[in-house]
C-alpha cells in the first residue's frame, strides 16, 4: 500500500513546491514590523528544538531585537508624516 | 429511578463503581466488596479495578498479600496507565503512521516526532481501555467492581466514550479519501494497521457503551462523609450520572460517627453529621445507607471482610474501638512557633496545597490564602486545578471563571476548561481552517472529505483538557502583574504528579510543532497560532523554573491522621523527589491531641499521635504545621480568615 501511497499523495506534494516559490517572492517585499517579529519567534523555534545553542540564539535576538526598534521608529516617524 | 432494588442486588451487578470526593473511603469499601463478593460467589470471578493515579488498594490490605486472601477467585488490578498507554501506542503506532501518511500533508520523519510522545489524560485514557479489556473477557456471572479516582477526573472518565468517539470520527475520516482513491484506482481496498487502530477504538467505546448505561449490568455507587463539601459535591456527581444515564440505587455515607457514647464531643459530632445524613436523604432522590465511623485504621484483610459482608448485608457497621494505646504518646518538646515559616510565605510566588483526597486541601488553601494577604503586602489569587471545584463551597461565595474579589486583596477563581477550549478554537479556528483549505482546494479528487477531515479535527478536544488548561491559566496569572501570590488548591495527589509532569509533556509536542512550523515555513504561515504557541512554550519555560526554585514554589502536602494518608504523602513526596521537586512543609489536618475519658475520641488521639509519629519517622526532615480537629466544618470567607490566623498565625510546627 505504502506505493499507492506515494502515488496518490504526489499531487499534495508537488504543491509544496509551487507554495515555496510564492513565499519567497513574498518574503522579498517584507521587511516590516511584522517580518522580525516572525524571525523572532523562529529564532525562539529553532532554539527550542535545538537547532541552534543558546549563544548563538542570544547573538541572533539582540541583532533582531536592534532591527525592531529601528523598524518601530520609521513607522512612528512615518505615522507622524502622515498626521 | 429502581429505589425498589435490594443494595445487595445492586452490589451484585457485573460492573460496580465506586466513586465520590477523595478521602470519603471508596478504596476501603471498594476493596471492602470485592473481598467479600469473592467469599461469597466462589464460582465466580471478581476483579477489582484501582483506576486512581494514587493507588491505596494494596496499602488498604496491609501487611496481607492477594494470596493470602484465601480468594482464588479474586483478583486486584492497580492500573498502571503509563504501561497500558505505552503498550496501546506500540501496538497501534503503524496504524497511527499510516493515517497521518494519508490524510496530511506530513511525511514519515514529521510523524516519527509525534508517534512517541506521551499524551496528557492518559490514566483516563487507559482506565477506559483497561475496564473495556475486563468487561470483554468476562462472563456474565463475573464481577468487576471499579475503585475510582476522586470525583472530578471520574466524570473525565465516564464521558470519555464521547471524546474517544470523536477522535474515531476524525481518525476514519482522515484515511476515507484514501479508501475513495483505492477503490477508484486500484479497484478494492484492503483494510489494514489504520483500520484496525479505528476498529478498537470502537469497540472500546461500544463496550463501555452497552454495559455502562445497562441498568441490569452496572451501577455506580456513591460514597460520601457526612459534612457539606461532601454532600454538596455527590449532588453535582448525582446530577452528571442522571445526565449520562447511568444507574445510581442508592448512596454511602461513610465515617457516620456512633451516637450513645455519652462523650460531649461524640454527641456534638453526631448531631452535625445527623443536619448532612437528613439532607442527604431529602435532597439526593436516593436511599441513603450509613456506614459507620471506625476507631481503628481501616486495612487489613479481616477487617475489610466484615465491611464488606456488613455492606452487603445491609446492616449498619458498628466496629469495636481499638484498644487504648499510650505507647504513641510522645512529649511536645520539639514544637516551634510557625514564626519560623514567615520567610516562606513572605518569598513564595506558588503555593501547590496537594495531598490525598479529603484531607482538607481546599480549606488549608482558602485559611491559607487569607493568612497571605493579612500578613504580606501581596495581592493573592486562590485558584483550583481540581476539575470537581469545591472552593465556592467552602468559600460560601459563588466563583466566576474571571478573578472574583474575595477580600480587598484576595480574589478566587473556579475555571471552566470546556468553555476556555472553545473560545480558544473560535479565536484560531479561522486561521486553521484557511491554512487547510489552502492546502486542499487545488486537490479536485474530493475536497468534500478533506473539509470533513478538517472540520472534525477542529472540533476535537484533547485528553487531558483540565491539566492543559489549568496550566495554560497558571502561566496567564503567573506573568500577570496583578498577584503577588497564587495559592492553587490542586486536584488530589495522582492528577497533582500529573499536572507537575505536564511542563515537559506539552514542551515535547510544542517542539514536535516547531519542527512542522519551521520545515514547512515556506509553505503555509499561521501567524497568530504560532506566536501562541511560541508564547505558551516560554511561560512553560517559566514555570518549570518556578517550580524549580524552592523558594518561589512553595509545595504543601496536607495528610491526615490515618497511616493511609501519611503513606500517600510518603509516595507523593517519593514522587516529587524524582522530578527534583521538594516539599517544602507538611500540614497533618485533623488532629486530635486532648485527652478523654470517650474510647471513640480516645481512639482518634491514638491514631493522632502514632500518625504524627510516623510522619516524623517517615520524613522528619519536612517541617511540620500541626493542624487540630476543628469543632465543625469551617465554610465562608469570615470563618477561613480566623482559621488562617489560629493554623498560621498561631499554630505549632513540629519539628522532627
Amino acid at each position: 500500500m505504502l506505493i499507492i501511497d506515494d502515488i496518490l499523495l504526489s499531487p499534495v506534494k508537488g504543491l509544496l513546491l509551487v507554495f515555496e516559490e510564492i513565499h519567497r517572492a513574498v518574503e522579498s517585499e517584507t521587511h516590516d514590523t511584522a517580518s522580525v517579529v516572525d524571525q523572532l519567534q523562529e529564532l525562539y523555534m529553532r532554539l527550542e528544538t535545538g537547532k541552534i545553542s543558546t549563544v548563538e540564539f542570544d547573538l541572533q535576538e539582540k541583532a533582531l531585537l536592534d532591527r525592531l526598534d529601528r523598524a518601530e521608529g520609521q513607522g512612528e516617524s512615518r505615522d507622524e508624516q502622515s498626521v | 429511578m429502581a429505589l425498589a432494588l435490594p443494595i445487595e442486588l445492586a452490589l451484585e451487578r457485573p460492573l460496580v463503581l465506586m466513586g465520590g470526593k477523595g478521602g470519603v473511603g471508596k478504596t476501603t469499601l471498594a476493596t471492602a466488596l470485592a473481598i467479600a463478593l469473592a467469599r461469597a460467589h466462589p464460582c465466580a470471578r471478581v476483579r477489582l479495578l484501582s483506576t486512581d493515579p494514587a493507588h491505596s488498594v494494596t496499602d488498604a490490605l496491609g501487611d496481607t498479600s492477594v494470596a493470602d486472601l484465601g480468594c482464588p477467585n479474586l483478583e486486584i488490578h492497580e492500573l498502571d496507565a503509563v504501561s497500558a498507554f505505552v503498550e496501546f501506542r506500540a501496538r497501534h503506532k503503524e496504524g497511527v503512521r499510516r493515517i497521518g501518511l494519508r490524510g496530511t500533508f506530513l511525511d514519515d520523519v514529521d510523524l516519527e516526532r509525534f508517534l512517541d510522545l506521551s499524551l496528557p489524560g492518559l490514566d483516563e485514557l487507559a482506565a477506559l481501555k483497561v475496564i473495556a479489556g475486563h468487561l470483554r473477557q468476562g462472563t456474565p456471572a463475573d464481577h468487576l467492581i471499579v475503585d475510582t479516582a476522586p470525583t472530578g477526573h471520574t466524570v473525565r472518565l465516564l464521558t470519555l466514550p464521547s471524546l474517544i468517539d470523536g477522535w474515531r470520527a476524525a481518525l476514519d475520516s482522515l484515511i476515507a479519501k484514501h479508501r475513495v482513491m483505492s477503490r477508484l484506482y486500484v479497484g478494492r481496498y484492503l483494510p489494514d494497521e489504520a483500520d484496525a487502530l479505528i476498529a478498537e477504538l470502537c469497540d472500546i467505546v461500544k463496550t463501555i457503551r452497552s454495559v455502562l448505561l445497562d441498568r441490569e449490568r452496572a451501577v455506580f455507587v456513591p460514597i460520601m462523609a457526612p459534612d457539606p463539601l461532601s454532600l454538596w459535591e455527590t449532588q453535582r456527581l448525582l446530577e452528571k450520572l442522571d445526565e449520562l444515564g447511568i444507574e445510581v440505587p442508592f448512596v454511602v455515607v461513610n465515617k457516620v460517627t456512633a451516637p450513645g457514647t455519652g462523650c460531649g464531643k461524640c454527641e456534638s459530632r453526631v448531631a452535625k453529621e445527623a443536619v448532612w445524613i437528613h439532607r442527604a436523604c431529602a435532597h439526593l432522590g436516593r436511599r441513603v445507607k450509613e456506614v459507620a465511623y471506625l476507631p481503628v485504621e481501616p486495612r487489613g484483610a479481616t477487617l475489610l471482610q466484615s465491611i464488606g459482608q456488613r455492606l452487603l448485608r445491609g446492616d449498619r457497621l458498628v466496629i469495636d474501638p481499638a484498644p487504648r494505646s499510650s505507647e504513641c504518646d510522645r512529649s511536645s518538646d520539639a514544637r516551634l512557633g510557625p514564626a519560623s515559616l514567615a520567610p516562606v510565605f513572605e518569598a513564595g510566588r506558588i503555593f501547590w496545597v496537594c495531598g490525598k483526597g479529603g484531607v482538607g486541601k481546599t480549606t488549608v488553601a482558602c485559611a491559607l490564602a487569607l493568612w497571605l494577604a493579612r500578613q504580606t503586602s501581596s495581592r493573592v489569587l486562590l485558584f483550583s486545578t481540581d476539575p470537581a471545584h469545591s472552593l465556592a463551597d467552602a468559600l460560601g461565595t459563588p466563583l466566576r471563571e474571571e478573578p472574583t474579589p474575595l477580600t480587598d486583596r484576595v480574589d478566587g477563581v473556579e475555571m471552566n476548561p470546556e468553555r476556555l477550549l472553545a473560545e480558544f478554537k473560535a479565536s484560531y479556528k479561522e486561521e486553521i481552517s484557511s491554512f487547510f483549505s489552502a492546502l486542499f482546494q487545488t486537490d479536485q479528487v474530493d475536497a468534500t472529505l478533506d473539509r470533513k477531515a478538517m472540520e472534525s479535527l477542529i472540533d476535537l478536544s484533547p485528553p487531558g483538557l483540565d491539566e492543559i488548561m489549568a496550566l495554560s491559566a497558571l502561566t496567564q496569572y503567573l506573568r500577570s502583574a496583578n498577584y503577588g501570590k497564587l495559592v492553587i488548591d490542586t486536584a488530589p495527589t495522582g492528577h497533582f504528579l500529573r499536572l507537575l509532569e505536564l511542563p515537559e509533556v506539552l514542551r515535547s509536542w510544542i517542539r514536535a510543532i516547531f519542527e512542522i512550523l519551521l520545515k514547512y515555513k515556506r509553505i503555509f504561515r499561521a501567524p497568530r497560532a504560532q506566536a501562541y504557541l511560541v508564547g505558551l512554550s516560554k511561560s512553560i519555560r517559566e514555570i518549570q523554573e518556578t517550580l524549580k526554585d524552592a523558594r518561589s514554589s512553595v509545595i504543601v502536602p496536607v495528610s491526615i491522621p490515618t497511616m493511609l494518608s501519611v503513606e500517600e504523602t510518603g509516595d507523593l513526596l517519593q514522587a516529587l523527589k524524582g522530578m527534583g521537586l521538594h516539599a517544602t512543609f507538611g500540614v497533618l489536618n485533623h488532629l486530635e491531641i486532648d485527652r478523654s475519658d470517650c474510647d471513640s475520641c480516645m481512639c482518634r488521639r491514638a491514631l493522632s499521635l502514632s500518625s504524627i509519629g510516623l510522619y516524623l519517622r517517615l520524613f522528619g526532615d519536612v517541617p511540620l504545621l500541626e493542624f487540630p480537629e476543628q469543632a465543625g466544618p469551617l465554610t465562608g470567607v469570615e470563618q477561613l480568615a480566623l482559621l488562617g490566623r489560629s493554623l498560621f498565625g498561631e499554630g505549632r510546627v513540629l519539628v522532627g
